[in-house]
């Protein structure tokens, strides 16, 4: 009676559960992590400056610039410097400058003592270095943590834009041009993208090792291009055509995993790859943004900024959104630090913290 | 005969210069964008540097295109992405048929005309803002195909003036120690750098810069430059078309022009030092040295 019917229905269920049990052990990706954000602190700023009234030890000291104040806080929110930010021309971890009486500048150290004159006053902080703006928009000069002259650049033309890495500083043009400027203040190379009815560098971006240079340009068509370093020189490695129409300065920055780009875009944040393999949006709508990575968590954060309205997203890359989390408005100051946010407007600091629940 | 044949070739520079200058007037036909002309600061005057450009004054006056364009870029925030600080908080361009744009600065943050595209000649691009640390608005004039900022006074309508530039002063510098020519006119023999003070009178009645200096020693010409354009090579600022002088060694820390260095032997030389504005008003100063 039995003639083997029943044996290949037998296998037939026992593969499926094998061929189940092996993609749920194999194939199956881990669940991702719920991230939150966990607020640590908030302070108001005191209305009355203070100087040191707080010492902060070593490269603790974060520069703080928002809302008419300026000063330096700690990662526990201790203020070490907070004053009136009018005579404060810029910035940064290492030092601020504010205007002299000589039409200069002095730059001061986080704890108040005079570091240096410096004769320009149009100095910047770009990638922790100190700079000057020169000759009314087409020049840059470059500056050792105690003020001393490193080099001077001048550019053809009115600098449209500007980027600065660790190893290169790049300038837009608003004739079109791209040039890049090396550490000793050399010409690293030139380039003209063309290839619009009018030229332009609306905005560009370096990645840290300065080995990618990306930026969009022209108009009647906009153009987005990616140089890559080959050799002594830069070449284009991908580029695109661009819908909009800008006649404004362009957000483009190239992410700290040296393989994407992101630029701003009418319908959101654009990414795309150096290699131009990938090309997808991130759903923001942004007149402003910056970004930092996150290596403990593996996603990255982005500040977008529209109108007075701010929000920081969270997203995978290059384009899977995990999250927004919505700032007050008018909040001006934002900072990244692995996982931590700084955020702060003109009378209150705080801080928050992504952790994994 | 190295001499001759070096003054041949500068001589060949400025004559090409003005040959271009005069092509450039036959083919663009700019307006004055702001106070019907009257500026502050020429071309070369010094303002935080040698300025590209010709700088106003009166603030809250309107600045209009100098002609029809496209507004290529243009923003009101006081710093580019990356930093940089503009100056004046705001910069506009206009792409212009000739080969040309027009870049405009320091005006009044909220009166820029953003919302524009194509630009007619006379539009209203903005309001010039109350003087940033003393400086009003600037209007530069970027030659696209040359990649150099020209003299606005080329391409600019003409403006009446009868006013001679101005020679304040000529100093003779060796070795760190300089002679004043008021002073005296007796020098020892060897190599000098001649020193000028010299302004022009801008329309505002401000010192601006002259347009022509020319350098003549016992007769002959050792030195010509014309105020007719400003670029850069290799990151460094260039000056004078016919010339090609490095800003850094014509402007001196103090704001002098420098010139030479040139070897005075033994016995008399005729120093002579001319300086022409735009209009082609002169002024000539000569002196006779006594060489020892």
């Amino acid at each position: 009676m039995n003639d083997g019917k029943g044996r290949p229905g037998f296998l037939s269920v026992l593969l499926i559960i094998v061929f189940s049990l092996a993609y749920f052990l194999v194939c199956a990706e881990p669940l991702q992590p719920e991230l939150s954000a966990v607020p640590r602190w908030r302070v108001e700023i005191p209305a009355a400056s203070i100087a040191g009234a707080v010492e902060i030890v070593g490269d603790d000291a974060m520069a703080f610039q928002a809302g008419g104040r300026f000063g330096y806080f700690s990662p526990d929110g201790d203020c070490s410097f907070m004053s009136d930010s009018e005579g404060c021309m810029a910035i940064g971890d290492s030092a601020y400058a504010k205007s002299n009486a000589a039409g200069g500048s002095e730059l001061v150290s986080p704890d108040g003592q005079s570091i240096a004159q410096i004769a320009s006053d149009a100095p910047f902080f770009s990638a922790g270095r100190l700079f000057s703006a020169d000759g009314d928009g087409t020049g840059i000069t470059s500056y050792n943590a105690t003020g001393d002259i490193l080099w001077s650049y001048s550019f053809p033309c009115h600098l449209s834009a500007l980027s600065a890495g660790s190893s290169l500083i790049v300038g837009g043009t608003i004739d079109g041009w791209i040039e890049g400027v090396s550490p000793y203040g050399k010409k690293a190379f030139t380039f003209a993208p063309g290839g619009s009815r009018l030229s332009v560098v609306l905005g560009l971006g370096v990645s840290r090792s300065g080995n990618w240079v990306a930026a969009v340009t022209g108009i009647d068509r906009q153009r987005l291009i990616v140089l890559g370093q080959g050799g002594a020189d830069y070449r284009v490695t991908s580029h695109r055509y661009l819908e909009s129409d800008y006649r404004e300065p362009v957000r483009v920055i190239v992410m700290d995993d040296e393989q994407h780009v992101l630029y701003r875009r009418a319908d959101g944040v654009g990414v795309w790859s150096v290699d131009g393999t990938v090309d997808e949006i991130l759903p923001v709508k942004a007149d402003d943004f910056s970004v930092a990575m996150d290596e403990a968590h593996g996603v990255s954060y982005m500040m977008a900024r529209r109108g007075k309205h701010a929000e920081i997203v969270v997203f995978k890359n290059p384009a899977t959104l995990l999250g927004r989390v919505a700032l007050p408005d008018y909040t001006d100051f934002v900072r990244f630090s692995g996982s931590s946010v700084y955020v702060g407007g003109s009378t209150w600091l705080a801080r928050f913290d992504f952790v994994e629940e | 005969m190295l001499r001759s044949r070096l003054d041949a070739v500068k001589l060949f520079g400025v004559l090409m210069t003005v040959v271009a200058s005069l092509c450039v007037v036959s083919a663009i036909a700019f307006e004055w964008p702001a106070d019907r002309g009257v500026y502050r600061f020429g071309f070369g005057a010094l303002r935080a540097g040698f300025l590209r450009g010709v700088e106003f004054g009166v603030a809250e006056s309107l600045m209009e295109a100098s002609d029809d364009g496209e507004m290529v870029f243009a923003t009101e925030h006081p710093a580019l992405p990356g930093g940089y600080p503009l100056r004046g908080n705001s910069i506009m361009a206009v792409a212009h048929a000739s080969d040309m744009t027009t870049v405009y600065t320091g005006l009044e943050q909220g009166s820029l005309a953003t919302y524009l595209r194509s630009v007619r000649k006379g539009d209203i691009l903005g309001r010039s803002s109350a003087a940033d640390g003393g400086r009003g608005a600037i209007v530069y004039v970027f030659d696209r195909r040359e990649r150099r900022y020209i003299n606005p006074l080329i391409v600019m309508p003409e403006l009446s003036d009868k006013k001679p530039p101005v020679i304040q002063s000529i100093s003779l510098i060796t070795g760190g120690v300089e002679t004043s020519l008021a002073a005296t006119r007796t020098v020892r023999q060897g190599s000098y750098t001649v020193l000028l003070d010299v302004v022009d009178v801008a329309p505002s009645g401000d010192a601006s810069a002259p347009y022509d200096i020319r350098i003549l020693i016992d007769g002959s010409e050792r030195a010509r430059v014309v105020y007719d354009a400003a670029w850069s090579l290799e990151g460094i600022p260039v000056l004078f078309g016919g010339a090609e002088i490095v800003e850094y060694s014509y402007v001196a820390d103090d704001g002098r022009l420098s010139f030479g260095p040139y070897v005075f032997s033994r016995g008399t030389v005729v120093l002579a030092v001319r300086v022409g504005d735009y209009s082609g008003n002169i002024k000539e100063q000569t002196y006779s040295l006594s060489i020892q």
